[in-house]
């Protein structure tokens, strides 16, 4: 059954004991609206209580040993009378043969040990008072008639929800007042492997600082420089960019405090997890990215597939969305959603590769984390910078270029390359005829040579399905051919576009001019090593 | 000596009751937590239900769903709980519960089905959405403390909860259907 969003969060409200009038008369409305939907609720009922019966079992223990010892309430026993129900109680658990389960020792046991426990605090406390057989102990029963038939209620719940889960729970062994022990024993468990740094460049650390390979444990970790991918024992492959606070916090999900990570989740780890301070994101399998900013809001985008977003504010429009590829949503400091937005992919790194392989950019130059959707004309529009982005990694080289495009040598036929495309697309381009003019100039700094450079429209067209982003829609060649024409860099006029090759080959300076239409580059660099 | 206060009542009213009370208390259960989100005073409630069904078992006719009968004094109770402690407390109309008793009902006849198809359905899911599971219902942990041990907060908490209790609810629906 798919449940409207609202009625979703209104779902939600109820069980977390914060809906309000209005929003229950609502809900009511949509219960009234098919049986179906009350039976879903039901149906959530049914969860709960199927999950909580081993919990009322021992709920029913501890009001029972309340009774056989003490209580907060009105009706004051002897140490005497309240031994005397005790064995009262057993006796009568032990008469119903068909379908009571003798607990009789039990119920003593439990007696016994919450008495010597309250007798070890008071010897603590002071001495001079451990002796307290002879004071009163106080239950909650009004009567004793009354206390009979609740005990009876008490001990017939006790009985039946034992039988029933008999033979899928076995009993505690350990004292019902345990749970401040358990709680302790939870946190002092070693800590399980939920992970392991996959790979890195240039991790730089603040606390914990795992090695590649490492595995990782439910820690808290500081990422102060470089990135690395981690890899969950359940299969979700989340690369995470410096500066980043998180935390591995199981086998299947992760906390991230601050910064940004990008999840890659395959089938088998469909459910992958993703909590910020903000934003709880679940993923539905999918790659998708989540940023943090740790005072101000949280944002997920999805590249493929979908996923369920929630804000965790205690507000009336806190409610799971779902979104799918290219929708993006954000929390803010308050933890409430905003509206759907459209994803922003080139925030995200999406490869470590595409990290490595990054050249040092300076002046009016932005690298693209990842490769855009689209570079055709007026998609992807900044007049504030010329874009950059790693279109192919590692690249076999089998011959594109023309000598005139080569730089030095050039590409050696099977050499390694990279690819990169240089992109300027300013706005507002509506016409050619009097758009402004735009002049950006960037610095390009790569740690190895560059081989080669194609600037010529008609050339960029031919080498967009060897060379260029395989996910990237380039220039669309259903329009008219000015427009694929304006791609290249135009060596003419008043006003040229313009590039240099530093003398060691490793740096590229470009200068851009552009009117109405987008100009690019193609850079091709010795592969990376990572 | 007898569990039920009522003097006539004897042991084979006694088992049958049980046997009833046993079938019924899944639904019983769920309807009285639908309405009272605390644990604890849910379990006073189911309590007062168990005390007033034992002490009126002579006045119900067996002719009728015990089912119906036992979330009827359960409604009753709920209503006075709440009476009683003069909370300012937010409950479906009494239309609405009408609906959601016929609901308890349609699913008794199959919540065996249901708690066994549960039980699969917990087994599929992440161990970290199984150790909240435990926490909340199994170790009756409520939200803000186990906010404070997995080190997150009552919202996400809550949210993350909500988020299983619906997964689990789809999935029951799924293996109900598979097995039909």
């Amino acid at each position: 059954m798919r449940v409207p969003r609202e009625i979703d969060k209104l779902i939600y409200l109820l069980f977390a004991d914060e809906i309000s009038a209005k929003q229950m008369e609502t809900l009511g409305r949509w219960i009234a609206a098919d049986p179906a939907h009350a039976d879903l609720l039901v149906q959530l009922a049914i969860v709960e209580q199927g999950s909580t019966i081993e919990g009322t079992r021992e709920a029913a223990w501890y009001a029972l040993a309340d009774l056989a010892g003490e209580g907060n309430g009105s009706w004051t026993l002897t140490p005497a009378e309240a031994d005397e129900i005790t064995t009262v109680l057993a006796e009568f658990a032990s008469e119903v043969p068909a379908v009571v389960v003798d607990r009789t020792e039990e119920f003593e046991r439990r007696a016994r040990e919450k008495e010597e426990r309250e007798l070890a605090r008071l010897r603590e406390r002071t001495p001079q008072d451990a002796d307290t057989s002879s004071q009163p102990r106080i239950i909650v029963i009004p009567t004793p008639v009354a206390w009979l038939g609740l005990a009876a209620a008490i001990i017939l719940i006790a009985v039946v929800g034992y039988q029933f889960f008999e033979t899928q729970t076995p009993p505690p062994a350990s004292a019902p007042h345990a749970d401040v022990p358990e709680i302790l024993t939870e946190v002092a468990e070693e800590p399980q492997p939920v992970g392991r740094v996959s790979a890195s460049s240039n991790a730089a650390w603040a606390g914990p600082a795992p090695d590649t390979g490492q595995l990782i444990a439910d820690d808290r970790f500081e990422l102060t420089g470089g990135m690395v991918e981690l890899i969950f024992n359940d299969g979700g492959v989340v690369l995470i960019e410096a500066p980043a606070i998180f935390e591995a916090t199981g086998p299947n999900a992760m906390r991230l405090l601050s910064g940004r990570l990008t999840a890659n989740i395959p089938e088998r780890a469909h459910g992958f997890t993703v909590d910020t301070p903000h934003l709880n994101v679940v993923d539905l399998g999918t790659e998708f990215g989540v940023e943090v900013d740790p005072n101000l809001a949280s944002k997920a985008d999805v590249f493929t597939g979908k996923i369920v977003a929630t804000g965790l504010a205690d507000q009336d429009d806190l409610g799971p969305i779902e979104l799918t590829a290219g929708l993006a949503a954000s929390a803010n400091s308050r933890g409430e959603l905003g509206t759907i937005q459209s994803a922003d992919e080139t925030r995200y790194y999406r490869s470590l590769i595409s990290y490595i392989a990054a050249p040092a950019i300076s002046g009016e130059g932005q690298y693209l984390s990842s490769a855009p959707n689209d570079v055709s004309v007026h998609a992807l529009q900044s007049s504030d910078a010329i874009l950059i982005f790693l279109e192919q990694a590692g690249l076999t080289w089998l011959g594109q270029l023309e000598p005139a495009e080569s730089v030095g040598h050039g590409p050696a036929i099977g050499q390694p390359v990279d690819v990169f495309l240089v992109h300027f697309d300013p706005e507002p381009t509506k016409t050619f005829a009097g758009a402004p003019q735009f002049t950006r100039q960037t610095v390009l700094k790569f740690d190895r040579p560059i081989l080669g450079l194609i600037t010529d429209a008609q050339r960029l067209d031919q080498t967009d399905a060897p060379l260029g982003a395989p996910q990237t829609q380039y220039n669309d060649y259903g329009q008219s051919d000015r427009i694929a024409i304006s791609r290249g860099l135009d060596n003419s006029g008043a006003d040229p576009d313009t590039f240099s090759i530093s003398s060691d080959g490793r740096t590229l300076t470009v200068t851009l001019n552009a009117y109405g239409f987008l100009d690019q580059m193609r850079v091709v660099v010795q592969a990376s090593s990572p | 000596m007898n569990i039920d206060v009522n003097e006539n009542s004897s042991k084979n009213t006694l088992s049958e009751f049980t046997e009833l009370w046993m079938a019924n208390l899944h639904m019983l259960g769920g309807f009285v937590r639908l309405q009272v989100r605390d644990h604890h005073q849910a379990e006073d409630i189911i309590q007062e239900v168990a005390f007033n069904a034992t002490a009126n078992f002579d006045k119900y006719d067996p002719t009728r769903p015990f089912g119906a009968w036992v979330l009827g004094i359960a409604r009753q109770r709920i209503a006075e709980y709440y009476r009683k402690h003069n909370r300012k407390h937010v409950m479906f109309s009494s239309e609405v519960l009408d609906l959601l008793v016929q609901a308890h009902c349609r699913a008794q006849s199959s919540v065996d089905e249901q708690i066994a198809a549960l039980q699969e359905c917990k087994a599929e899911l992440t161990d970290r959405h199984q150790r909240l599971l435990q926490l909340r219902y199994g170790k009756l942990h409520a939200p803000e403390e186990i906010a404070a041990i997995v080190g997150s907060s009552r919202n996400s908490v809550n949210v993350m909860l909500h988020r299983i209790r619906m997964t689990l609810a789809e999935c029951i629906r799924r293996r109900m259907g598979a097995n039909r």
